[in-house]
C-alpha cells in the first residue's frame, strides 16, 4: 500500500518535475503561440541558480540551466521562454538543441501560486534554459547565451480580464473591456447549448458516413460515437467555453475560488471547445475566471550570457 | 537500442523456488538486468541528484511474484568512489503491474570522470502463495467501523488497521490537513538541508497545492482506512470481496499521511454488500524470496 506522503522529499521531487508547472494531460492543450510583436530587448540582471545535467540514453535527457531574475518578483512573471542561441562546452561541443528557437511561452512554476503572504518579500523569478547534454569528458560550459522572454500581465492594464461569478454566465458571452481590447470573445456554453451542438455534430457525421456509402444503422451509430469520442461531455467539474482569439493573445485561463485561492485543473481543446476541468471540486457560484492575455506591454525581452560554468 | 546496450551489463542469475507452499517446488532462474541508467547531475541548491538504475527482472515463474524491491549492498564507480547512500531507508515493494514491473534504485552521483559502475545486492520478491498467512480475510469488518479490526491474522502479523465511517474519515482528513505546525516543520527541514528562505517558501506553496488536491469529494461508494505507518509498511494490498470470494471492482484509491498514520480511501464501482469481506495481503518473512545479484560494468550515460 503506497501512501502519498506529504514529505519534503516528495515535494522536492515534484518541484523538479514541475518545471514548467503545467499538468500533464493526454488531451490537446490550447496552443502556446509565440507573440507576433518583437518588444525591445535589454540585458537581464541574471544570476545562475543551478545546473542540471540529466544524462540518460533513454527518457528525457537534458541539460538545464536555472536563471534567477532579481528584478522580477516570481508571482508577476506568469510565463516565460528562454531561447538558447549559443551553448558550447570546453571541448567545443555545440549544445544548442535543434528546436531551440521554437520553445513556447510556458507558465512558470512560481508564477502559479499568487502573491507571497506573511509579509515576506516575493522571491525572484527563475527561468530555465534547455540544452543538449555535454559529453562526460567536458568540464565546463564555456558559454551559454540567448534571449529570455517574460510574460508580465501586470504591466498591461488590459493584460487580464477577471470574470467574476462566471457560472451565472452559462449560455452567454463574457463582456469585459480587456477582452474587447485584445479582440477576444469568450462564451460560456450551457448544457443545453452543448447538447444541441453535439446533436448537430452527430447529424453531420451521420450524413458524411451515409455519403461514403455506409448503410447499416448500428454500424453508423457506432462509428459516430467513435468519431465524437472526444466531444465535450459537460461533466460536473467542467466549464465549457467557446473562444475566439484571432490574435492568439490568450496566454492562460485560471480560476479562483470565492476566497481568492487558485483552483487548479486542466485546460484543453476538444472539438472546437475549450474545456476547463477542475481537479478538486465542481465550480462554484462565487468563483472567478482570470483570462491573461499577451500584448507588447506585457511581454518583456532580455538577453543573457553565462561563461565558464563548471559542470556538475 | 538503449535496452540492448545496457543489457550488456552482467546480471547474476539465481536459482530459487517461487511456487506456492504445499506444492512441488520447481527451481526457477530469476535474474536482474539493467533497463535504463539515468545519471542526474545537479550543481547545487535545493535539489540533490543521483544515479538512478531502472532494473527489470527476467526468468521463469515471475507470474507468481506480486511485488518486488531491490536492496543494494554495494555500489562502486570505476574511479573508486563508494556510491552507496549512507542513510538508506528500505524502499517500498513495487507492484509487478506498475511500470511494467521495472524496479528503481538510486545511489550517489558518480564522478563525471567515471565511465562504469558496479552494483551488487539482493532483489526481494513477494510471493504471497508461499505463505498462507500472507492473505488475511476479515469477514464482518464493515459492520464494525471506527474501531481497530479484530483479526487473528492481523494480530500475528503485528498489523493494525481501522475501517472508518465516512464521517470519521472526513474528521481524520481534516486533522491531517496542512497546518501551521506542519508548515513550520517543512521550513525546519528545508533549513536543515541548507535551503534559502525563498526556496522554502516555494516548497511550502507546493505543499499547500498538494494539500488542496487531496481534498476532493468522497466517492459515492467506497471504504476508508486509517493505518499506523508501521502497519502500512507491511500491507501490500487491501480490498473488499463478497462472501463467496469475488473481488469488488475498485474505482481507484488515494491516500495521505503524516508521520503516525496513513489515511486511505478506496472508491468502489458499486455499493458493497453488507457481508463483504475485507482482505489484506501482507508481507511476511515466509512470503519473501531474496535473490542476490551483481552487475559488474554498468555503462554510464
Amino acid at each position: 500500500m503506497n501512501a502519498t506522503r506529504l514529505s519534503l522529499a516528495l515535494l522536492l521531487g515534484a518541484a523538479l518535475a514541475a518545471s514548467p508547472a503545467e499538468a500533464q494531460s493526454k488531451k490537446k492543450k490550447p496552443a502556446a503561440t509565440k507573440p507576433a510583436a518583437a518588444p525591445k530587448t535589454t540585458p537581464a540582471n541574471a544570476q545562475m541558480t543551478s545546473l542540471q545535467d540529466r544524462r540518460s540514453e533513454g527518457h528525457f535527457p537534458r541539460c538545464t540551466l536555472g536563471i534567477e531574475l532579481s528584478d522580477y518578483p516570481a508571482h508577476e512573471v506568469t510565463a516565460a521562454r528562454v531561447v538558447v542561441k549559443k551553448a558550447v562546452d570546453d571541448l567545443g561541443t555545440n549544445l544548442v538543441k535543434e528546436d531551440a528557437a521554437d520553445v513556447p511561452l510556458e507558465p512558470t512554476q512560481r508564477g502559479q501560486f499568487g502573491k507571497p503572504d506573511d509579509g515576506r518579500p516575493a522571491p525572484p523569478a527563475i527561468v530555465f534554459a534547455e540544452m543538449k547534454n555535454p559529453p562526460r569528458a567536458a568540464k565546463t560550459l564555456k558559454e551559454v547565451s540567448g534571449e529570455i522572454e517574460l510574460f508580465v500581465p501586470s504591466r498591461d492594464p488590459n493584460g487580464e480580464a477577471r470574470i467574476e461569478r462566471f457560472l451565472a454566465l452559462a449560455g452567454k458571452a463574457a463582456a469585459h473591456p480587456a477582452l474587447r481590447a485584445n479582440g477576444v470573445e469568450i462564451s460560456f456554453v450551457s448544457k443545453a447549448q452543448l447538447d444541441a451542438e453535439r446533436k448537430k455534430a452527430e447529424e453531420a457525421e451521420t450524413a458524411k458516413l451515409k455519403k461514403e456509402g455506409y448503410e447499416d444503422a448500428d454500424s453508423i451509430r457506432s462509428m459516430v460515437e467513435s468519431a465524437l469520442y472526444s466531444f465535450p461531455k459537460g461533466e460536473e467539474r467542467e466549464v465549457i467555453l467557446k473562444v475566439k482569439d484571432p490574435k492568439k493573445a490568450i496566454q492562460e485561463i485560471k480560476a479562483f475560488s470565492g476566497s481568492g485561492e487558485r483552483v487548479f485543473g486542466t485546460d484543453s481543446e476538444e472539438s472546437g471547445f475549450r474545456v476547463l476541468t477542475f481537479w478538486s471540486e465542481p465550480p462554484k457560484a462565487d468563483w472567478t475566471l482570470s483570462v491573461q492575455m499577451r500584448s507588447d506591454s506585457s511581454l518583456v525581452r532580455h538577453t543573457f550570457a553565462f561563461r565558464d560554468v563548471p559542470l556538475p | 537500442m538503449v535496452r540492448s546496450a545496457v543489457r550488456r551489463a552482467v546480471a547474476l542469475g539465481a536459482l530459487l523456488a517461487l511456487c506456492a507452499a504445499g506444492t512441488t517446488e520447481a527451481q526457477t532462474n530469476v535474474k536482474v538486468v539493467a533497463k535504463e541508467v539515468v545519471d542526474d547531475r545537479i550543481s547545487e541548491g535545493m535539489m540533490k541528484g543521483g544515479l538512478v538504475l531502472l532494473l527489470d527482472l527476467e526468468g521463469d515463474g515471475l507470474d507468481v511474484v506480486q511485488s518486488a524491491r531491490v536492496r543494494l549492498k554495494s555500489a562502486m564507480a570505476d574511479t573508486g568512489e563508494d556510491l552507496l547512500p549512507k542513510e538508506e531507508k528500505a524502499p517500498d515493494f513495487s507492484d509487478r503491474n506498475v511500470n511494467a514491473g521495472t524496479l528503481q534504485v538510486v545511489v550517489n552521483s558518480p564522478p563525471r570522470a567515471a565511465s562504469t559502475v558496479q552494483v551488487a545486492g539482493t532483489v526481494e520478491l513477494f510471493v504471497p502463495g508461499r505463505d498462507a498467512s500472507a492473505v488475511v480475510r476479515m469477514p464482518g469488518a464493515l459492520a464494525k467501523l471506527d474501531k481497530p479490526v479484530v483479526s487473528k491474522g492481523l494480530k500475528s502479523a503485528k498489523v493494525e488497521l481501522t475501517l472508518l465511517s465516512k464521517a470519521k474519515y472526513l474528521e481524520e482528513r481534516k486533522k491531517n490537513r496542512l497546518d501551521e505546525a506542519k508548515i513550520a516543520k517543512i521550513r525546519e527541514e528545508a533549513k536543515a538541508r541548507g535551503m534559502k528562505e525563498e526556496e522554502a517558501d516555494a516548497i511550502v506553496e507546493m505543499a499547500k497545492a498538494f494539500d488542496e488536491m487531496g481534498e476532493g469529494d468522497l466517492p459515492e461508494h467506497g471504504f476508508y482506512l486509517k493505518v499506523p505507518v508501521a502497519s502500512e509498511e507491511k500491507i501490500q494490498e487491501v480490498w473488499l470481496e463478497t462472501a463467496k470470494g469475488e473481488r469488488l471492482e475498485s474505482g481507484g484509491s488515494s491516500s495521505r499521511s503524516d508521520e503516525a498514520f496513513v489515511l486511505k480511501q478506496v472508491a468502489l464501482k458499486a455499493a458493497p454488500p453488507k457481508d463483504a469481506v475485507l482482505v489484506a495481503r501482507l508481507l511476511t518473512d515466509k512470503s519473501i524470496v531474496s535473490v542476490p545479484f551483481e552487475m559488474k560494468e554498468v555503462r554510464l550515460p
